[in-house]
């Protein structure tokens, strides 16, 4: 098994955390870059003001004493020009060693070539002035004007372009800034697709075949067994998952396959058997019939009493056999379908009475009261010997549980039902054994000492049920056990054979 | 149809949102036609740069051609509607300035030192400034020739009237001197080195460093007004050739320096330092030197032109604001 299940997880996780902090930091280091660029420029900007400031109150000096230079013709005007003339060139190398960019270092260069212009002149107006000739004179300083202003318009181009040029690095920093804000935006939202995509796949291959297997779980529990998760290429914890689910599914349909075939084996088995048996036990019966009646005949010829009591205990395990085989052939016909109702217009109060005088002797032998309330008829659609089997087998279980205890038994009518309580004081079956009471070969008490297959009570629910009614064990303080039984008063399902039912009139 | 997944719809709505957050919405841009007057100089690579490498039409601009030979032609073109903006040097929109007609200058595209100078056949015993005292000198009056020679007789100490002027068109220069009926000539960029290279040893060059020309695109104020977007993206076509001439200033005006070299068979004599968009002192101080001149010896009345006032820094305060070095006069 390979840990891919892991890998979609937590691999695309890494990959955009080490996505997003790669992004993040690079965007930090753009910021803390442009800060140091703008901090730089900013220093060179303050210094190259200083030096224009410096700069503009020479040129103008030099003005002044070339002016005067050639109004007075004083020569030493001249070497103050020259010493001023000289400061101006050192502050222009100056401005070159400050690095101020390559747009201002072009301004610097034309500001340099501009003082050599002038300087040469400066040297013609001075030989000029030394000659005292007017015309060169003039021309001369005609020719220094023109390039002062040159110089001048140089100087004026240099100083706006340094403003400018700090304009342009805020504008500048601001569209960064942007640029900034974009590119963040942008990594957020690549970001938050691969989020997306990975979550896509996590669904894909984590949420999406457990839904299937959820899915699968709840189809096999719904019956339909041939149901199995779809399997993949994929080699991760989820399609092992699958495998063995689908692995599980195919065990647990041959052991279901296997509890089938045992119990129709079982049910063959019981039908079979107790028809096997049925043969032998009439045979056994008829011959002892005849051996009661010759034993009656010999008795009465002063015969031994001893061989007539055996002859009576013989028939009545011979009437209990038949009552056990009796149980096992209902319920292989409820098994198979084929218990038929013989319904009737039947009193239940006038059954359970004539049921209670049938039973008169055993009930006092067994010292078992019953106490009915009941109207004076309680009148339904139904088979009355199978109502009184429920009896029967309802009685037989005081009987075994609850010898001597007193029954309370309570008929009414609800509504379309008839309802009929059965209630004994004995020990009452435990909390743990109602689940499985109505169940065919269980016993709420197996350590009773008291025989019997434990199909009363399955008997009685399925005869109820096939009435259109319904049983159930109720619990109540001081009380045994108290079985609820309703029965519809018109049966809403029609017996499926009636062939001789009688029919209401 | 093949079936669209949700998360790629869910994707695209949301790369969508954020694009238009990010860039802002634009609507898509359909070329403006614009007239440009050029005239043949090497001076204007970065308008012929820009043509060549497409940059107005990736700018969103149509840009028309018509040729003249002068500058001065150009921006004759441009006042008269001929076209909406024009190639020219300085001294023809300060004539024209001068003459009172609305120029408007959008930008300045160089500054040159040896774009002009005087040639003269060394037959005609002319060895300075200084010898062409009564000699015949050819130039295109009204241009920036006509300046670059008062600057060079001013150094020398003579006078326009010393000397013979004779006013011819460029075309006409290199036959008239063939005649000899020229000493010399006054002439610019490709022609000057066309015409150094026809007459070899014959000829002789004289330069003056008191004389800047400042090539440069100008125009009818009020027309310029009038297609002010077009005039704005026609600008930024500027700036990106001048970008690209930064970029890469070897390789850049390469097929220009190749054209040059082809038809002159000299060397392109600048370089890429030379060109430069914007709009300057330097460009206001000169125009302000040559009124000077033009008033005194041409005799123009009225109050002395404010220069500033023929800037029209908007299209570059635009595009490529660190360019514009004068205060805003608008």
């Amino acid at each position: 098994m390979k840990l891919g299940l892991a890998n979609k997880i937590f691999g695309p996780s890494i990959a955009i955390l080490t996505f997003l902090t790669l992004s993040i930091g690079y965007t930090g280091f753009e910021f803390a870059r442009e800060s140091e660029l703008i901090k730089a420029n900013s220093e060179i900007s303050h210094r190259l003001n200083a030096m224009l400031a410096e700069l503009q109150q020479l040129l103008n000096e030099r003005q002044v004493h070339v002016h005067l230079l050639v109004q007075e013709r004083d020569l030493i005007r001249n070497e103050r020009v020259i010493t001023i003339s000289r400061k101006i060139s050192k502050l222009l190398d100056g401005f070159l060693d400050l690095k101020p960019g390559p747009a201002a270092g072009k301004y610097v260069r034309r500001l340099i070539k501009g003082e050599r212009d002038l300087s040469k002149a400066r040297k013609e107006l001075s030989s000029s002035i030394v000659s005292s000739r007017e015309a060169e004179i003039l021309r001369g300083y005609t020719f220094w004007r023109i390039r002062q202003e040159k110089l001048l318009a140089d100087f004026q181009d240099m100083n706006i372009y340094n403003i400018r040029w700090i304009e342009g690095l805020v504008r500048s920093s601001e569209g960064r800034r942007l640029q900034s804000f974009r590119l963040i935006l942008w990594l957020f939202f690549a970001g938050f697709c691969l989020l997306l995509m990975s979550a896509a796949s996590v669904s894909k291959g984590v949420i999406r075949p457990i839904r299937q297997m959820t899915l699968a779980a709840r189809r096999i529990s719904s019956g339909d067994l041939e149901t199995r998760v779809a399997l993949s290429t994929r080699e991760d914890e989820l399609e092992s998952l699958a495998r063995a689910f689908n692995s599980m599914t195919e065990h647990l349909i041959a052991a279901n396959t296997q509890l089938r075939e045992a119990i129709q084996s079982r049910d063959q088995f019981i039908s079979v058997a107790s028809h096997e048996l049925r043969t032998p036990l009439t045979a056994l019966g008829l011959q002892l019939g005849i051996m009661g009646r010759e034993m009656s005949a010999i008795q009465k010829d002063g015969s031994s009493s001893r061989t007539a009591r055996a002859m009576t205990v013989a028939n009545r395990q011979l009437h209990r056999l038949n009552q056990l085989i009796d149980d096992l052939l209902d319920v292989s016909r409820i098994q198979h379908g084929k218990l038929i109702l013989r319904r009737s217009s039947t009193d239940l109060v006038l059954l359970c009475q004539e049921l209670i005088e049938r039973f008169q002797d055993q009930l006092a032998a067994e010292k078992v009261e019953i106490r009915l309330q009941a109207p004076e008829a309680l009148i339904g659609w139904w088979d009355a010997s199978r109502l009184e089997q429920v009896l029967v087998n309802l009685l037989f279980n005081v009987f075994k549980y609850a010898p001597g205890s007193p029954v309370d038994l309570r008929l009414f009518c609800t509504g379309d039902d008839a309802i009929l309580v059965f209630q004994d004081y004995g020990p009452g079956i435990k909390a743990e054994d109602q689940r499985r009471v109505f169940d065919q070969f269980e016993r709420s008490v197996k350590d009773f000492g008291v025989s019997g297959l434990g199909l009363g009570l399955f008997i009685v629910r399925e005869i109820v049920e096939i009435h259109g009614g319904g049983v159930r064990l109720l619990q109540e303080e001081n009380a045994g056990a108290v079985f609820e039984i309703r029965l519809p008063l018109k049966g809403e399902v029609e017996p499926p054979i009636k062939e001789d039912a009688p029919q209401a009139t | 149809m093949p079936r669209i997944p949700k998360v790629a719809l869910v994707l695209a709505t949301l790369g969508m949102i954020t694009f238009t957050v990010t860039n802002g919405l634009h609507s898509p841009t359909s070329a403006l036609p614009l007239r440009l007057g050029i005239v043949n100089a090497a001076s204007y690579s970065i308008v012929f740069a820009a043509l060549n490498e497409g940059d107005f039409s990736n700018n969103g601009i149509a840009i028309t051609t018509r040729e003249y030979e002068t500058g001065k032609d150009a921006l004759r073109g441009a006042l008269d509607g001929e076209v909406d903006l024009a190639m020219v040097y300085e001294t023809p929109v300060v004539l024209a300035s001068l003459d009172g007609h609305h120029v408007g200058i959008v930008s300045a595209l160089a500054r040159l030192e040896d774009d002009t100078a005087l040639l003269s056949m060394k037959k005609s015993g002319i060895r300075s400034f200084e010898d062409l005292r009564h000699k015949r000198v050819g130039l295109t009056l009204g241009t920036s020739a006509e300046f670059f020679l008062y600057l060079g007789l001013r150094g020398a100490g003579i006078s326009f009237t010393d000397v013979k002027i004779v006013d011819i068109d460029p075309s006409e220069f290199v036959t008239a001197l063939e005649r000899s009926d020229l000493d010399a000539i006054v002439i610019w960029e490709p022609q000057l080195s066309e015409t150094l290279n026809r007459f070899g040893n014959r000829i002789s060059r004289y330069d003056s460093d008191l004389y800047t020309a400042i090539p440069m695109i100008a125009g009818r104020r009020e027309r310029i007004l009038e297609v002010t977007e077009a005039v704005t993206r026609f600008v930024r076509g500027l700036a990106d050739s001048e970008a690209r001439l930064r970029s890469k200033p070897h390789v850049a005006f390469k097929e220009i320096r190749e054209q040059f070299k082809k038809s002159t068979g000299k060397k392109f004599p600048w370089n890429a330092g030379d060109f430069e968009i914007g709009l300057n002192n330097q460009l206001v101080t000169v125009m302000n030197q040559e009124a000077r001149w033009l008033m005194r010896t041409r005799g123009f009345q009225g109050p002395f032109p404010d220069f500033n006032e023929l800037l029209m820094p908007q299209f570059l305060d635009e595009v490529f604001p660190q360019s514009v070095t004068v205060l805003d006069s608008r």
